[in-house]
Protein backbone atom coordinates (compact mmCIF):
# COMPACT_ATOMS: atom_id res chain seq x y z
CA UNK A 1 0.00 0.00 0.00
CA UNK A 2 1.36 3.76 -0.90
CA UNK A 3 0.45 6.07 1.72
CA UNK A 4 1.60 10.00 0.45
CA UNK A 5 3.77 11.04 3.42
CA UNK A 6 5.09 14.55 3.92
CA UNK A 7 8.55 16.22 3.79
CA UNK A 8 7.98 16.92 7.51
CA UNK A 9 6.59 13.52 8.05
CA UNK A 10 10.16 12.06 6.30
CA UNK A 11 12.38 13.84 8.21
CA UNK A 12 10.51 12.73 11.71
CA UNK A 13 11.00 9.64 10.47
CA UNK A 14 14.31 9.97 9.66
CA UNK A 15 15.54 11.08 12.63
CA UNK A 16 13.78 8.76 14.18
CA UNK A 17 15.33 6.36 12.83
CA UNK A 18 18.57 7.55 13.08
CA UNK A 19 18.25 8.13 17.04
CA UNK A 20 17.00 5.05 17.29
CA UNK A 21 18.47 3.33 20.65
CA UNK A 22 18.99 6.50 22.33
CA UNK A 23 18.41 6.43 26.45
CA UNK A 24 15.26 9.22 25.98
CA UNK A 25 13.16 7.53 23.51
CA UNK A 26 10.32 9.00 24.51
CA UNK A 27 12.20 12.37 23.20
CA UNK A 28 11.89 11.88 19.80
CA UNK A 29 8.22 12.12 18.95
CA UNK A 30 8.47 15.56 17.45
CA UNK A 31 11.94 16.55 16.59
CA UNK A 32 10.89 20.09 16.43
CA UNK A 33 11.10 19.90 20.30
CA UNK A 34 14.48 18.17 21.11
CA UNK A 35 16.42 20.78 22.23
CA UNK A 36 13.75 22.18 24.70
CA UNK A 37 12.88 18.54 25.70
CA UNK A 38 16.40 17.77 26.44
CA UNK A 39 16.61 20.89 28.50
CA UNK A 40 13.82 20.05 30.18
CA UNK A 41 14.77 16.45 30.90
CA UNK A 42 18.77 17.44 31.77
CA UNK A 43 17.62 20.57 33.57
CA UNK A 44 20.16 23.73 33.75
CA UNK A 45 22.52 23.43 36.54
CA UNK A 46 23.75 26.09 38.47
CA UNK A 47 26.62 28.39 37.20
CA UNK A 48 27.10 26.25 34.16
CA UNK A 49 27.21 28.09 30.77
CA UNK A 50 25.19 27.66 27.93
CA UNK A 51 28.33 27.53 25.42
CA UNK A 52 30.60 24.66 25.54
CA UNK A 53 33.78 24.64 23.71
CA UNK A 54 34.78 20.65 22.33
CA UNK A 55 38.65 20.95 22.28
CA UNK A 56 39.96 17.72 20.67
CA UNK A 57 44.01 17.01 21.13
CA UNK A 58 46.61 14.44 20.71
CA UNK A 59 49.86 15.11 21.57
CA UNK A 60 49.74 19.26 21.80
CA UNK A 61 51.22 19.61 25.19
CA UNK A 62 52.73 22.44 23.45
CA UNK A 63 49.97 24.24 22.01
CA UNK A 64 46.84 23.54 24.41
CA UNK A 65 47.72 26.08 27.25
CA UNK A 66 47.56 28.87 24.82
CA UNK A 67 44.55 28.11 23.39
CA UNK A 68 42.79 27.68 26.34
CA UNK A 69 44.15 31.21 27.89
CA UNK A 70 42.20 32.81 24.29
CA UNK A 71 39.16 30.78 24.93
CA UNK A 72 38.64 32.07 28.48
CA UNK A 73 39.87 35.42 27.45
CA UNK A 74 38.13 36.19 24.21
CA UNK A 75 35.06 33.48 25.16
CA UNK A 76 34.96 34.07 29.17
CA UNK A 77 30.66 33.18 28.54
CA UNK A 78 31.85 29.45 27.55
CA UNK A 79 32.50 26.49 29.67
CA UNK A 80 35.44 24.51 27.63
CA UNK A 81 36.54 20.49 27.67
CA UNK A 82 39.55 19.17 26.05
CA UNK A 83 38.98 15.68 25.10
CA UNK A 84 42.88 14.04 24.80
CA UNK A 85 42.91 11.57 22.35
CA UNK A 86 44.99 9.18 23.90
CA UNK A 87 48.31 11.80 24.18
CA UNK A 88 51.49 9.78 24.50
CA UNK A 89 53.45 13.23 24.99
CA UNK A 90 53.03 15.91 28.15
CA UNK A 91 49.41 16.36 27.22
CA UNK A 92 47.11 15.21 29.90
CA UNK A 93 49.88 16.08 32.38
CA UNK A 94 49.38 19.89 31.37
CA UNK A 95 45.99 19.77 31.68
CA UNK A 96 46.06 18.30 35.61
CA UNK A 97 48.49 20.56 36.34
CA UNK A 98 46.39 23.28 35.66
CA UNK A 99 43.39 22.05 36.11
CA UNK A 100 41.97 22.10 32.91
CA UNK A 101 38.72 19.95 32.93
CA UNK A 102 39.20 17.10 30.02
CA UNK A 103 38.52 14.04 29.51
CA UNK A 104 40.92 10.98 28.59
CA UNK A 105 40.96 8.63 26.08
CA UNK A 106 42.89 5.24 27.54
CA UNK A 107 44.04 4.61 23.76
CA UNK A 108 44.02 7.30 20.16
CA UNK A 109 40.92 6.76 18.97
CA UNK A 110 41.24 9.50 16.04
CA UNK A 111 39.60 12.52 15.40
CA UNK A 112 35.57 11.85 15.11
CA UNK A 113 35.51 9.49 17.94
CA UNK A 114 37.44 12.13 20.37
CA UNK A 115 34.66 14.90 18.83
CA UNK A 116 31.99 12.05 19.32
CA UNK A 117 33.00 11.73 23.18
CA UNK A 118 32.81 15.58 23.37
CA UNK A 119 29.19 15.41 21.67
CA UNK A 120 28.35 13.11 24.48
CA UNK A 121 29.60 14.74 27.23
CA UNK A 122 27.64 18.35 25.84
CA UNK A 123 24.65 16.53 25.47
CA UNK A 124 24.46 14.75 28.88
CA UNK A 125 25.21 18.30 29.97
CA UNK A 126 22.28 19.66 27.69
CA UNK A 127 24.78 22.77 26.64
CA UNK A 128 21.91 24.69 24.17
CA UNK A 129 25.59 25.28 21.87
CA UNK A 130 28.42 23.34 21.32
CA UNK A 131 31.17 24.38 19.55
CA UNK A 132 33.97 22.73 18.32
CA UNK A 133 37.83 23.88 18.07
CA UNK A 134 41.54 22.36 17.43
CA UNK A 135 43.44 22.41 20.07
CA UNK A 136 46.95 23.23 17.53
CA UNK A 137 45.91 26.97 17.81
CA UNK A 138 44.72 27.47 14.35
CA UNK A 139 41.03 28.90 14.70
CA UNK A 140 40.96 32.05 16.98
CA UNK A 141 38.48 32.30 19.78
CA UNK A 142 37.67 35.63 18.79
CA UNK A 143 35.63 34.25 15.65
CA UNK A 144 33.61 32.18 17.85
CA UNK A 145 31.18 34.81 19.32
CA UNK A 146 29.91 36.18 15.45
CA UNK A 147 29.41 32.49 14.73
CA UNK A 148 26.99 31.75 17.72
CA UNK A 149 25.41 34.99 17.06
CA UNK A 150 24.70 34.05 13.47
CA UNK A 151 23.52 30.67 14.30
CA UNK A 152 20.88 31.86 16.85
CA UNK A 153 19.53 34.85 14.86
CA UNK A 154 19.13 32.76 11.85
CA UNK A 155 18.11 29.60 13.56
CA UNK A 156 20.69 27.21 11.83
CA UNK A 157 21.67 24.01 13.05
CA UNK A 158 25.43 23.43 12.15
CA UNK A 159 27.83 26.79 11.30
CA UNK A 160 30.86 25.76 9.69
CA UNK A 161 33.82 28.42 10.19
CA UNK A 162 35.33 28.52 6.44
CA UNK A 163 38.73 28.99 5.72
CA UNK A 164 38.41 29.73 1.75
CA UNK A 165 35.61 31.94 1.49
CA UNK A 166 37.91 34.38 1.90
CA UNK A 167 40.80 32.79 0.28
CA UNK A 168 42.45 35.86 -0.56
CA UNK A 169 43.21 36.66 3.11
CA UNK A 170 44.05 33.36 4.67
CA UNK A 171 47.21 32.73 5.83
CA UNK A 172 46.46 29.32 5.72
CA UNK A 173 48.67 27.39 3.70
CA UNK A 174 47.58 24.06 2.66
CA UNK A 175 49.83 21.06 -0.01
CA UNK A 176 48.76 21.34 -3.14
CA UNK A 177 47.45 17.47 -3.38
CA UNK A 178 45.30 18.58 -0.23
CA UNK A 179 44.02 21.28 -1.56
CA UNK A 180 42.84 19.61 -4.66
CA UNK A 181 41.50 17.09 -2.42
CA UNK A 182 39.45 19.82 -0.58
CA UNK A 183 38.33 21.58 -3.67
CA UNK A 184 36.90 18.22 -5.50
CA UNK A 185 34.94 17.40 -2.40
CA UNK A 186 33.78 20.58 -1.95
CA UNK A 187 32.14 20.48 -5.80
CA UNK A 188 30.90 17.26 -4.38
CA UNK A 189 29.24 18.46 -1.57
CA UNK A 190 27.84 21.37 -3.09
CA UNK A 191 26.29 19.58 -5.81
CA UNK A 192 25.01 16.78 -3.81
CA UNK A 193 23.42 18.98 -0.95
CA UNK A 194 22.55 22.05 -3.40
CA UNK A 195 24.32 24.64 -1.13
CA UNK A 196 28.13 26.47 -1.99
CA UNK A 197 29.88 24.43 0.89
CA UNK A 198 33.72 25.85 0.61
CA UNK A 199 35.53 24.21 3.12
CA UNK A 200 34.27 20.40 4.40
CA UNK A 201 37.29 19.58 6.74
CA UNK A 202 37.09 22.41 8.80
CA UNK A 203 37.54 21.82 12.53
CA UNK A 204 35.60 24.79 13.50
CA UNK A 205 32.26 24.46 14.07
CA UNK A 206 29.33 25.23 15.96
CA UNK A 207 25.72 23.27 16.28
CA UNK A 208 23.08 23.32 18.68
CA UNK A 209 21.65 20.76 20.85
CA UNK A 210 19.43 18.76 18.29
CA UNK A 211 22.16 18.67 15.83
CA UNK A 212 25.06 17.63 18.81
CA UNK A 213 22.30 14.67 19.49
CA UNK A 214 21.94 13.33 16.00
CA UNK A 215 25.97 12.95 15.95
CA UNK A 216 27.02 12.17 18.99
CA UNK A 217 24.93 8.61 17.83
CA UNK A 218 26.59 8.57 14.16
CA UNK A 219 30.04 10.38 14.35
CA UNK A 220 32.53 8.64 12.67
CA UNK A 221 36.05 7.65 14.22
CA UNK A 222 38.30 9.16 11.39
CA UNK A 223 38.26 12.23 9.71
CA UNK A 224 34.49 13.02 9.50
CA UNK A 225 34.34 16.17 7.24
CA UNK A 226 32.13 15.92 4.23
CA UNK A 227 29.87 13.33 4.68
CA UNK A 228 28.73 14.61 8.02
CA UNK A 229 27.64 18.24 5.94
CA UNK A 230 25.96 16.12 3.11
CA UNK A 231 23.84 14.08 5.80
CA UNK A 232 22.82 16.92 8.15
CA UNK A 233 21.99 18.69 4.61
CA UNK A 234 20.02 15.84 3.30
CA UNK A 235 18.20 15.32 6.00
CA UNK A 236 17.19 19.48 6.06
CA UNK A 237 19.37 20.55 8.81
CA UNK A 238 19.83 24.26 8.44
CA UNK A 239 23.67 24.64 7.86
CA UNK A 240 25.87 28.04 6.59
CA UNK A 241 29.24 28.76 6.43
CA UNK A 242 31.02 31.81 7.53
CA UNK A 243 34.48 33.59 6.56
CA UNK A 244 37.08 32.61 9.47
CA UNK A 245 40.67 33.29 9.43
CA UNK A 246 43.05 30.34 10.42
CA UNK A 247 46.58 30.51 10.95
CA UNK A 248 49.00 27.19 9.97
CA UNK A 249 49.95 25.29 13.45
CA UNK A 250 53.65 26.99 14.58
CA UNK A 251 54.21 23.91 16.69
CA UNK A 252 53.48 20.12 16.62
CA UNK A 253 52.82 17.73 14.40
CA UNK A 254 49.24 17.85 12.41
CA UNK A 255 46.61 14.92 13.12
CA UNK A 256 46.89 13.87 9.30
CA UNK A 257 49.76 12.12 8.35
CA UNK A 258 51.29 10.84 4.72
CA UNK A 259 49.95 7.58 4.84
CA UNK A 260 46.41 9.23 6.13
CA UNK A 261 46.62 11.91 3.51
CA UNK A 262 47.14 8.74 0.73
CA UNK A 263 43.68 7.20 1.54
CA UNK A 264 41.21 9.89 2.72
CA UNK A 265 40.33 10.61 -0.92
CA UNK A 266 39.39 7.45 -0.94
CA UNK A 267 37.72 6.42 2.11
CA UNK A 268 35.90 10.09 2.16
CA UNK A 269 34.32 8.67 -1.29
CA UNK A 270 32.97 5.56 -0.11
CA UNK A 271 31.69 7.23 3.14
CA UNK A 272 29.58 9.36 0.89
CA UNK A 273 28.46 7.06 -0.75
CA UNK A 274 27.33 4.89 2.01
CA UNK A 275 25.52 8.83 3.39
CA UNK A 276 23.65 8.81 0.15
CA UNK A 277 22.57 4.84 -0.09
CA UNK A 278 21.42 5.04 3.58
CA UNK A 279 19.43 8.36 2.75
CA UNK A 280 17.59 6.75 -0.18
CA UNK A 281 17.10 3.18 1.33
CA UNK A 282 15.53 5.25 4.39
CA UNK A 283 13.71 7.62 2.22
CA UNK A 284 12.24 4.49 -0.17
CA UNK A 285 11.09 2.85 3.35
CA UNK A 286 9.70 5.78 4.56
CA UNK A 287 8.11 6.20 1.32
CA UNK A 288 6.37 2.61 1.17
CA UNK A 289 5.54 2.12 4.44
CA UNK B 1 42.54 -36.55 -16.64
CA UNK B 2 43.39 -36.13 -13.17
CA UNK B 3 44.42 -38.51 -10.56
CA UNK B 4 45.73 -38.03 -6.95
CA UNK B 5 48.40 -39.71 -6.10
CA UNK B 6 47.88 -42.02 -2.78
CA UNK B 7 50.69 -40.52 -1.39
CA UNK B 8 49.92 -37.09 -2.35
CA UNK B 9 46.03 -38.25 -0.36
CA UNK B 10 47.76 -39.58 2.04
CA UNK B 11 50.02 -36.00 3.18
CA UNK B 12 46.81 -34.00 2.35
CA UNK B 13 44.79 -36.05 4.99
CA UNK B 14 47.79 -35.54 7.05
CA UNK B 15 47.94 -32.18 7.11
CA UNK B 16 44.20 -31.84 7.19
CA UNK B 17 43.86 -34.16 10.27
CA UNK B 18 47.03 -32.21 12.20
CA UNK B 19 44.98 -28.89 11.77
CA UNK B 20 41.91 -30.12 12.89
CA UNK B 21 43.63 -31.42 16.09
CA UNK B 22 45.35 -27.87 16.41
CA UNK B 23 42.21 -26.44 16.21
CA UNK B 24 40.60 -29.15 18.82
CA UNK B 25 43.57 -28.46 20.75
CA UNK B 26 43.27 -24.27 21.04
CA UNK B 27 39.23 -24.87 21.74
CA UNK B 28 40.33 -27.02 24.55
CA UNK B 29 42.83 -24.35 25.57
CA UNK B 30 40.32 -21.73 24.83
CA UNK B 31 42.77 -19.72 22.92
CA UNK B 32 40.03 -20.00 19.98
CA UNK B 33 36.23 -19.42 20.35
CA UNK B 34 33.99 -21.89 18.94
CA UNK B 35 32.26 -19.46 16.39
CA UNK B 36 35.95 -18.86 14.57
CA UNK B 37 36.75 -22.71 15.37
CA UNK B 38 33.71 -23.62 13.08
CA UNK B 39 34.92 -21.66 9.93
CA UNK B 40 38.46 -23.68 10.36
CA UNK B 41 37.04 -27.11 10.98
CA UNK B 42 34.37 -26.82 8.09
CA UNK B 43 36.98 -25.55 5.84
CA UNK B 44 39.26 -28.43 6.48
CA UNK B 45 35.98 -31.10 6.73
CA UNK B 46 35.56 -29.90 3.18
CA UNK B 47 39.35 -30.24 2.24
CA UNK B 48 38.99 -33.78 3.31
CA UNK B 49 35.83 -34.67 1.11
CA UNK B 50 37.65 -33.48 -1.66
CA UNK B 51 41.09 -35.25 -1.51
CA UNK B 52 39.19 -38.21 -0.66
CA UNK B 53 35.89 -38.16 -3.43
CA UNK B 54 37.32 -37.74 -6.94
CA UNK B 55 33.98 -37.71 -7.99
CA UNK B 56 33.27 -35.23 -6.04
CA UNK B 57 35.93 -32.73 -7.29
CA UNK B 58 35.05 -33.50 -11.00
CA UNK B 59 31.26 -32.67 -9.99
CA UNK B 60 32.76 -29.32 -8.97
CA UNK B 61 34.77 -28.83 -11.78
CA UNK B 62 31.84 -29.42 -13.83
CA UNK B 63 29.61 -27.47 -12.33
CA UNK B 64 31.89 -24.15 -12.22
CA UNK B 65 32.86 -24.42 -15.91
CA UNK B 66 36.43 -25.33 -15.53
CA UNK B 67 38.63 -27.22 -17.28
CA UNK B 68 41.24 -28.82 -14.59
CA UNK B 69 40.64 -29.72 -11.20
CA UNK B 70 43.22 -27.35 -10.28
CA UNK B 71 41.48 -24.57 -10.85
CA UNK B 72 38.83 -25.61 -9.07
CA UNK B 73 40.90 -25.83 -5.96
CA UNK B 74 42.29 -22.66 -6.77
CA UNK B 75 38.75 -21.29 -7.20
CA UNK B 76 37.91 -22.61 -4.14
CA UNK B 77 40.80 -21.05 -2.06
CA UNK B 78 40.33 -17.97 -3.69
CA UNK B 79 36.66 -17.79 -2.16
CA UNK B 80 37.60 -19.32 0.79
CA UNK B 81 40.36 -16.17 1.51
CA UNK B 82 38.11 -13.68 0.49
CA UNK B 83 35.27 -15.06 2.76
CA UNK B 84 37.64 -15.20 5.95
CA UNK B 85 39.19 -11.97 4.75
CA UNK B 86 35.76 -10.24 5.20
CA UNK B 87 34.56 -12.01 7.89
CA UNK B 88 37.25 -10.68 10.27
CA UNK B 89 37.62 -6.98 8.38
CA UNK B 90 34.11 -7.14 9.99
CA UNK B 91 34.74 -8.51 13.02
CA UNK B 92 37.69 -6.25 13.66
CA UNK B 93 35.18 -2.96 12.81
CA UNK B 94 33.02 -4.60 15.42
CA UNK B 95 35.74 -4.92 18.34
CA UNK B 96 36.78 -1.52 17.31
CA UNK B 97 33.86 0.02 17.42
CA UNK B 98 33.22 -2.13 21.07
CA UNK B 99 36.89 -0.90 22.15
CA UNK B 100 36.20 3.01 21.52
CA UNK B 101 32.52 2.63 23.40
CA UNK B 102 34.39 1.07 26.01
CA UNK B 103 37.16 4.09 26.09
CA UNK B 104 34.75 6.92 25.60
CA UNK B 105 33.08 5.29 28.72
CA UNK B 106 36.68 5.06 30.98
CA UNK B 107 36.81 8.59 29.89
CA UNK B 108 33.08 9.62 31.93
CA UNK B 109 34.21 7.29 34.52
CA UNK B 110 37.49 9.06 34.87
CA UNK B 111 35.91 12.34 35.00
CA UNK B 112 33.67 11.58 37.67
CA UNK B 113 35.87 10.01 39.93
CA UNK B 114 37.98 12.80 39.82
CA UNK B 115 34.96 15.34 40.69
CA UNK B 116 33.81 13.04 43.07
CA UNK B 117 36.88 13.18 45.05
CA UNK B 118 37.48 17.14 44.30
CA UNK B 119 33.99 17.59 46.25
CA UNK B 120 35.12 15.43 48.69
CA UNK B 121 38.48 17.32 49.59
CA UNK B 122 36.24 20.40 49.12
CA UNK B 123 34.77 18.87 52.22
CA UNK B 124 36.77 17.69 53.95
CA UNK B 125 40.65 18.70 53.06
CA UNK B 126 42.50 16.39 55.61
CA UNK B 127 41.47 13.27 53.75
CA UNK B 128 42.77 14.36 50.15
CA UNK B 129 44.60 11.61 48.41
CA UNK B 130 46.65 13.42 45.79
CA UNK B 131 48.02 10.31 44.94
CA UNK B 132 44.90 8.31 43.41
CA UNK B 133 43.65 8.14 40.09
Amino acid sequence: MRIRVSKKGILTLLLRHLMAGLEEKDLWENPKNISRNLLLRWGWRKGRKDILIIVPVFNEANNILEVIDNIIRNVSQADFLVVDDGSTDKTRKVLEKHNVPYLFHAANLGYGAAVQTGLKYAVSKGYPVISLMDGDGQHHSKELLPMIEKMKKENLDLIIGSRFMTFWKTVYSVPLPRKLGMIFFSIIASILTNTKIKDTSSGFQVFNLRTAALLQKIYPSDFPDAEIIILLNLLSFKTKEIPVKMIAREKGKSMITFFRSLYYPFMMFVSIMVVLIKVFILKHQVKNV
Amino acid sequence: MFELVLRSQFFLILIIVFNIGLIIYLLLKEKINVEYSLIWLFALVFAAVIVVSKKFLLFLTHLIGAKLPASTLAYLGFAFTFFVLIYFSTKISILSNKLKKLIQHTAFLEKKQKEIEKKAEDQDPSHSNKDSL
